[in-house]
């Protein structure tokens, strides 16, 4: 009994996780075409998605590609004013920041990457 | 190659017109061996027009299939239509099946792999996008996914 209890857990984890990955692979590779097509003025549109599933993801790959997808919108945006209102609206939302800043801090085994801190303090960088 | 033998069983009990002859299941299969270049006969896509017309709760291994084939060039150009666009909206829906939903989203990544699907993906982003954002919490949607995933398997 505690074995399939067990391999439930387990079960219902994996789907949740791929779940995740799913979605933030769907963004990341919207925000990848977008910018192809010079065409980020639905910039804020994507936004918004990223501000609801940052603080409720928990799966590290899908959180990694979230960061790269806000990463590349707010820095290859093809005009200066509109870079800027993305910052701005990424400065304004308390939620990602919190989660910005909580991810840069997570320490790890010394000499090990840490991509999602990696990732989390470049777009601090970009942001302030 | 696993779902297409859980698609031979699952055909079997569907009425006949939603049914597909054994010989199409197994172009299907041979086709989803093919290099991302290679030509695909135009009958792969009625196949697989006909398996996405299936009951919601069957589709599970068919949006498996199709997010797979989809990363392949010609099936992306025949496939990513306004038609697959309609199937996808209603496999998105707040109140469709969870197992579903995670699928379809990775048949809506991998489109983005070929310029038809990339194109189709940018036109219905504003729709997606809502529908990201009426998603409720997917720890809601666990234990649903969680049968659906095992009776498949």
């Amino acid at each position: 009994m505690l074995k399939y209890y067990r391999n439930a857990y387990f079960v219902e984890k994996l789907i949740d996780c791929i779940f995740q990955v799913a979605i933030s692979t769907y963004i990341l590779n919207l925000i990848i075409a977008l910018n192809k097509k010079n065409d980020t003025s639905n910039g804020t549109k994507v936004l918004n998605v990223i501000f609801a599933a940052l603080p409720r993801f928990n799966e590290s790959e899908a959180i990694f590609r979230i960061l790269v997808g806000l990463g590349t919108l707010l820095s290859a945006s093809y005009s200066t004013e509109n870079r800027n209102q993305l910052i701005d609206a990424v400065r304004q939302s308390e939620t990602a920041v919190s989660v910005l800043r909580t991810l840069s801090e997570t320490t790890t085994q010394p000499n090990s990457q840490n991509k999602l801190a990696d990732c989390s303090k470049e777009i601090i960088d970009l942001i302030l | 190659m696993f779902f297409i033998d859980k698609l031979r069983e699952l055909n079997a009990n569907q009425n006949k017109i939603n049914q597909i002859a054994d010989e199409q299941l197994e172009c299907l299969a041979q086709s989803m061996k093919n290099s991302p270049s290679q030509r695909v006969p135009i009958e792969i896509i009625n196949t697989l027009n006909t398996l996405l017309s299936w009951p919601s709760e069957v589709l599970f291994p068919v949006l498996d299939v199709t997010r797979l084939i989809v990363l392949q060039k010609e099936v992306n150009e025949q496939l990513c239509t306004s038609h697959l666009f309609q199937i996808i909206k209603k496999h998105l829906k707040p109140d469709a099946m969870a197992s579903n939903q995670m699928l379809t989203y990775r048949l809506l990544a991998n489109m983005f792999c070929h310029e038809k699907g990339e194109t189709l993906g940018l036109d219905s982003k504003d729709e997606i996008l809502q529908t990201l954002l009426d998603l409720s919490s997917l720890g809601n949607k666990n234990n649903q996914v969680k049968l659906t995933f095992v009776k498949i398997l």
